[in-house]
Order: C-alpha cells, then sequence, then structure tokens
C-alpha cells in the first residue's frame, strides 16, 4: 500500500480511538484493494500499538482487519492445496507466528505498512513450509514397500534368516538419538569423504539418487553408480558396531 | 569373489557372486544393486516380481529399506534451517552472520533453495481478489430473543428515544439490540441504532453492514461504546450484518417504518 508523501505513520494519529483507527484503515485498505491513491497511517498505527504497546483490542483489530487477506494468501500458495489441515488452522498459526516473532524490539526494523504486511505474507508461507515438511517426515515415518512384507514374514516363518527385519541384530534403529551426534558417529565410520558426502546427500539433504548422479556426474557417471556405492555403505552402517552398540543405548 | 567396501572397487558384473542375494531363487536375475533401486522407487519392473517370489531378496530389501528408513527418520533435513529464518532470511531480516550462515546452506540445498525461490515467487504475486468478509467468515443468524412490541435495553443508546420497540438478536456471546425511530431529515425516513455488546471485559472494533430490500448495502463502524448508526433509511425488511474476529453476526428480517 502506498504511503502518501509527507505523511509519517502514527503522526497525529495517537489520540484517536481504536473503534476511529478501525474505520479508518478499512477505508484505507478498501482503497488500496480497487487500485486508488491510499494512506496507510491509520493501518500502521493500529499495529503500532498491537506489536509496540501490546494492546489485546489493537491486535484483536489487526485479526480483524488483515484475517481475509491473509486467506486469501494462503488460497494462493502452491502448498495450499496439498495441505493436510483446514484453512482456520492455518490462519491461526500464521497470526500466532507474526505475534511471537515481532515484538516492540524489532518493530523499528519495518520502516511502513508494506514491509510489515510482506513479513505477515512469509509468515503464511513459513507455516505452510512447516506442513509440507512435516508431510515429508510423516512419509519417512510410513515408508513401505508393496508386497514384501508377505515375503518376509513367510521367509521368517519357514526359518529363513535373511538379514533381519524389524527390529533385527543389522536393523540400524536409532530413536531417541540427537541427529548432529548421529552424524559424527557415521562422519567416523565413513573415513572416506565420498562416502561421507553420498550419506549427506542422500539422508541429511534428502537428494533422490538421479539428484545426485546430476550434481556430480563425474564421479557418478550413471544413477547405477548411485546405487552402488549407497547400497555399499548402507550395508557397512549395519555392520557398524558403534551404530549397533548405539541402538541399544538408544532403546 | 571377495567384498571390497571401499568407493569404486565394486565390481560391476551384474551376474557376479558379490552383487548376488545368498540364498536367491534366480541368481544373476536381481542385484544388491537393483534392490537399493527398488527401495529408491526406481527398479525395474522385473526387479518387483523376482522380490514377490524370492524370500531371500525380499528379505535383503527389507532389511536396506529399513537401514535406509532409519537414516532418514534420523538425518532428514538436520541441518536445514526452520522454515521461519530461512524466511527472514529471504527479507534479509537476519543479522549479518547469521545472513552469511544462512546462504551457505541454501546454495548447498536443493530442498532449502527451493523453498526459498517458492517465497520469493509467493511474494512476488498479490492475489487476484481478497475474500469479502461475506465470503471469509462462518455467517452465524442470530437468534431473536425479545420480539416486536416488547420492551428492552435503551441506556447507552446513543441519543434519541425510541418509538419502536427495540429488537435484541443473541449470538454466541454478543448481543445485538437495534430501534427504530423516524428520521429528524424527512418524512418517511427512518434511522436506525444499534447497540452491540459482548459478554466479558473488552468490546472490539468492528464494522456493520446493513443490507436493503433492494440489496443496496451501507456501512457503519462501531464506536468506542458499541453503538451503531444509520440514518435516511426508507421503509423496508432489512438484513443487518455486524463483523466480528470470529464470524458475521447476521439479524435477519429488521422491519423498519412498517416495511
Amino acid at each position: 500500500m502506498a504511503q502518501t508523501p509527507g505523511q509519517t505513520p502514527g503522526t497525529n494519529l495517537a489520540h484517536a480511538t481504536l473503534g476511529q483507527l478501525a474505520a479508518a484503515c478499512s477505508e484505507e485498505t478498501a482503497r488500496f484493494q480497487r487500485g486508488e491513491p491510499a494512506r496507510t497511517d491509520s493501518c500502521w498505527e493500529i499495529l503500532r500499538r498491537a506489536v509496540v504497546e501490546r494492546e489485546h483490542a489493537a491486535w484483536e483489530a489487526i485479526h480483524t482487519q488483515y484475517r481475509g487477506l491473509v486467506i486469501a494468501w494462503i488460497r494462493q500458495h502452491s502448498a495450499s492445496a496439498s495441505a493436510r489441515e483446514a484453512e482456520d488452522y492455518f490462519l491461526n498459526r500464521v497470526f500466532e507466528r507474526f505475534w511471537s516473532a515481532i515484538g516492540p524490539d524489532r518493530f523499528s526494523q519495518f520502516t511502513d505498512l508494506p514491509a510489515i504486511l510482506k513479513y505477515l505474507k512469509m509468515c503464511v508461507h513459513s507455516v505452510l513450509m512447516d506442513d509440507v515438511r512435516a508431510r515429508r517426515a510423516a512419509e519417512i515415518e510410513s515408508l513401505e514397500l508393496p508386497g514384501v512384507r508377505e515375503r518376509v514374514d513367510a521367509a521368517a516363518s519357514a526359518g529363513h534368516g535373511g538379514h533381519g527385519g524389524d527390529g533385527g541384530p543389522e536393523q540400524i534403529t536409532l530413536g531417541g538419538m540427537a541427529s548432529d551426534e548421529l552424524w559424527q558417529v557415521i562422519a567416523q565410520e565413513l573415513p572416506d569423504e565420498t562416502e561421507r558426502e553420498l550419506v549427506y546427500w542422500s539422508f541429511v539433504l534428502d537428494l533422490k539418487p538421479s539428484e545426485i548422479h546430476s550434481r556430480s556426474p563425474q564421479r557418478y557417471p550413471t544413477v547405477a553408480d548411485v546405487y552402488r556405492v549407497k547400497r555399499n555403505v548402507l550395508e557397512r552402517l549395519r555392520r557398524s558396531p558403534r551404530l549397533r552398540q548405539l541402538q541399544q543405548l538408544a532403546s | 569373489m571377495a567384498m571390497n567396501d571401499g568407493i569404486g572397487h565394486m565390481p560391476l558384473d551384474r551376474r557376479g557372486d558379490a552383487l548376488t542375494v545368498a540364498g536367491c531363487i534366480e541368481p544373476g536375475a536381481v542385484t544388491r544393486d537393483d534392490l537399493m533401486a527398488y527401495v529408491d522407487g526406481e527398479a525395474a519392473p522385473h526387479v518387483a516380481e523376482h522380490v514377490r517370489r524370492c524370500a531371500a531378496c525380499a528379505a535383503e530389501l527389507r532389511a536396506l529399506a529399513g537401514a535406509q528408513r532409519s537414516l532418514q527418520r534420523a538425518l532428514h533435513r538436520f541441518e536445514c534451517p526452520a522454515p521461519p529464518v530461512l524466511g527472514e532470511y529471504a527479507l534479509a531480516l537476519l543479522p549479518q552472520l547469521e545472513q552469511r550462515l544462512v546462504a551457505a546452506h541454501v546454495v548447498d540445498c536443493p530442498r532449502c533453495t527451493e523453498e526459498v525461490q517458492t517465497l520469493r515467487t509467493f511474494l512476488s504475486v498479490e492475489p487476484q481478489s481478497v475474500p469479502s468478509a461475506f465470503e471469509r467468515l462462518k455467517r452465524v443468524v442470530a437468534t431473536l430473543l425479545t420480539p416486536p412490541g416488547s420492551a428492552a435495553i435503551f441506556a447507552e443508546f446513543r441519543g434519541g428515544v425510541a418509538t419502536t420497540a427495540p429488537l435484541a438478536y443473541r449470538s454466541e456471546d454478543v448481543t445485538v439490540t437495534v430501534s427504530v425511530q423516524p428520521d429528524d431529515g424527512g418524512a418517511r425516513r427512518w434511522a436506525l441504532h444499534g447497540l452491540v455488546v459482548r459478554d466479558g471485559p473488552s468490546l472490539f472494533p468492528a464494522q456493520t453492514r446493513l443490507i436493503a430490500p433492494d440489496g443496496t448495502t451501507r456501512e457503519s463502524p462501531l464506536d468506542d461504546l458499541g453503538n451503531f448508526l444509520y440514518e435516511g433509511l426508507p421503509p423496508g425488511v432489512y438484513q443487518l450484518e455486524v463483523d466480528l474476529p470470529e464470524h458475521v453476526l447476521v439479524a435477519e428480517n429488521v422491519a423498519i417504518g412498517g416495511g
């Protein structure tokens, strides 16, 4: 929203009632949305009272004023189509995040209304990204290979040991262990830098074998080369006494 | 053939012993590397078919998948900055040192690069339209508490004395009382005085709308005491709406001037 030249946010509005400010802000916003020149000082003053003075009523006014805009942003975001939660859930998270991130000490970082609304819009994105990351984590958690469990169960009942299923001797189970601590152990288990890099790319950065091949085609001329090295490393980590000891400590 | 755990030394003969799972029902048909590809969801169809028939390869596959899943669970993006931090990085709001650290990470991490790019695209485009209060809020039709003709509260009304009995509408913790009186402006024009009261200590800034029988809409904000006023109204049956933070309160069939 453009600011009228010569207008300093908050000027002469310190004594206005919240009701007056809310009405003026609503009008300013409507003008802006119609593409007409619009002032921003009333909206800015409400924000200032909400953020700097921590006035609860001013915060409610902000919620009322910008709720529609935040909903429009949520609907506009590319991640919203696949989101797991209802719109209201994200709406509440966005305002919570904004409220907890922007306190009186940070208000001066924002020079005008567009800047602080951009931050609010960033909160929409970050809340939706939380959901995207959580969904990916849930996918990993529930990862199953169709048709395999039945065969493994059949093999186990027939006395075929294989290399272990859930909880088997060579299963790496690391629940409860800090990620950085585990990474240190893995780094020690894999003295070859190329192997460490592959594990980092595969499991920390979550790259697919085809992405690893594209990233380093000289080291991995084909995707099959990525599978080979990755399989090799996984087999060694499964046999690692240190990781198995950590598994026992974690369980 | 001896196993060699070093990089680049594993023979790629797909029929070699080292690449065949011990106990496989069809040695050479599927290699351990094929199983790794299967775990990543990128194997050829014959691998799946073989695994369905071969218990040894199925067990090996499960062990590989279990190891991969454990590492994914434990390590997945553990070094990535949280989305709000990435967002502040994109807006250049982080302290200088942190800004540099996040920048270094983003350069190396395609997932974070993607998130930052998504944010920049998102910030650069405004939505086509912002939902109006009508579209965005749950609409709750208020219950008429006071039937026409009975008495009710007036004391807090802004000036004047009601000449028709007030109507009180209630929804959740909000009560809206309206009263109609002749407008000073002239014959057959009416004024609608209203008062919005919310249970509890605090009022709130809110907007009201009055929708005429022909669909014409007028707006009036609440003052600090919760009053609102519409003047110069022709007779008719109107609909009154109050935008509240949680929903739109709708009072239907507000008759004005015997309308």
